[in-house]
């Protein structure tokens, strides 16, 4: 009774801000200005029925998930070894809030003046990962409980299963928060990366054209698409790597 | 082991003055002493965590501490089992040890889910299972503990140290008398 109760109130909330689109689109009266959701759907459609679309949505997930993977991984071992390295953290703090301070769009341009097309996206994604995960570990480490480490220590037990049993363990809650939080950021700073430089087979490349040609219904189209993958892409990573007690956290 | 003129301030603070005391190789040492009297200081002096401001602590020579602390100290992400086998443990020696303890169906449990004197037993479990301890510092170990379990917890740390060295901190007179042990007294 309670999940039928909760469908149907989505639903409603979903008929709802339907039925605000539908309305200010009729009044706006213009498919350029504001397309409806029946022309939106109808370029959405047309859309999936071209190639360009399937490799486009392949090649941007791809690209943005090996910008997030390597900004993880260098988020973590930044973490890590600033926590470890006093001398480290004074010489990379100016760089990494350099890297938190600058405006997204500063970076992507900065970027397509050194880098080809598709790598800039990636590049940008993993910069906006990088300081996310950074500080969330570093700080976790930070907070890791004394007394379990000082009870180790009495324990005779070796540094490695400290890593693996206490470490590891306090900062992986953090991590996961993190790691999701930051999965949002970088798919969109990475989306915008490529409407800017437009690199073949991108999602971005379908927004800049899209809009170049004034093609407001698959402008919507594919921020609906965008949106989606977005949304699946969570749901992935939590199902696929948060959700499993063992190398969340690597 | 003994301690030499052991004296310990902390900001301005003496909290221990000039002790000297012996803790004779495996036999049990009882410590009393108020609360705030420097109990678990004295203890952590000769665990080498706190260092003395001057004296010295003299330990015996290849000596393996096992500890209670004052706190329990587990691992709240860990099961009961995980963190006796943490300490280089055998599996089958901490499900007896537990077993022994009353906690034979809580191997699997996780410390969150337990009592306040479960909790301790868990911790008691761990220091027991330490694999080649000579010596055991238990600082307050049966906190909230019922009269029966710590009546039982009494008897198997009876059978369970012998040869060792144990040094017990409490508040009460009896325990030490149901050790057979030494008394020192700190103020
Ligand atoms: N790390 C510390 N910093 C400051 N004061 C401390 C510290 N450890 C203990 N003390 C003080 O030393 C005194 C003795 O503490 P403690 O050894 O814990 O006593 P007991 O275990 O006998 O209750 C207390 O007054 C306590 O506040
Ligand atoms: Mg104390």
């Amino acid at each position: 009774m309670r999940m039928s109760k909760k469908v149907l109130q989505t639903l409603g909330t979903a008929v709802f801000w339907l039925a605000v689109w539908f309305g200010a689109a009729a009044a706006v009266g213009s498919e350029v200005l504001l397309p409806s959701p029946t022309q939106t759907l109808r370029a959405l459609a047309d859309l999936l029925q071209t190639a360009t679309f399937y490799k486009s949505v392949v090649f941007s997930v791809l690209r943005l998930s090996l910008g997030y993977v390597a900004g993880v991984t260098a988020g973590v071992l930044f973490g890590a070894l600033t926590y470890r390295f006093a001398a480290l953290r004074t010489l990379f703090a100016p760089l990494i809030s350099g890297v938190k301070a600058t405006p997204v769009a500063s970076f992507i341009i900065l970027l397509f003046v050194w880098f080809s097309n598709g790598t800039v996206a990636a590049v940008t994604s993993s910069l906006i990962v990088l300081p996310i995960i950074w500080s969330a570990v570093f700080t976790a480490l930070g907070e890791v409980d004394g007394q379990l480490l000082e009870m180790a220590r009495v324990f005779g037990v070796p540094k490695r299963r400290v890593l693996a049993k206490i470490v590891v363990p306090s900062v992986r809650p953090s991590f996961k928060g993190a790691a999701a939080t930051a999965m949002g950021l970088c798919w969109k700073a990475g989306i915008a990366a490529e409407v800017i430089c437009s690199p073949k087979n991108s999602i971005g490349a379908g927004l800049y054209d899209a809009k170049i040609y004034l093609d407001i219904p698959s402008l919507f189209a594919w921020t609906l698409v965008v949106v989606l993958v977005s949304v699946m892409l969570e749901k992935l990573l939590v199902k696929l790597v948060l959700r499993n007690k063992k190398g969340a956290a690597k | 082991m003994r301690t030499e003129s052991l004296t310990k301030t902390f900001g301005g603070k003496v909290v221990l003055r000039d002790f000297t005391a012996d803790f004779p190789t495996g036999s049990v040492t009882c410590l009393l002493g108020p609360s705030g009297s420097g109990k678990t200081t004295l203890l952590r002096l000769l665990l080498g965590l706190e260092t003395p401001d001057s004296g010295r602590v003299v330990l015996d020579g290849d000596t393996i501490f096992s500890v209670v602390f004052q706190e329990d100290r587990l691992l709240p992400f860990a099961t009961v089992l995980q963190n006796i086998t943490l300490t280089g443990a055998d599996p089958g020696t901490a499900r007896d040890t537990l077993r022994q303890l009353g906690l034979g169906d809580e191997t699997d449990s996780m410390p969150g889910t337990l009592s306040g004197g479960m909790k301790r037993r868990v911790a008691l479990a761990r220091a027991l299972c330490r694999p080649g301890y000579t010596h055991l510092l238990l600082d307050e170990p049966f906190t909230g503990l019922d009269d029966d379990t710590k009546k039982s917890v009494l008897a198997l740390l009876r059978t369970q140290t012998q040869g060792k060295t144990v040094i017990l901190i409490t508040h009460n007179a009896a325990d030490a008398e149901a050790l057979g042990a030494a008394v020192v007294k700190l103020s």
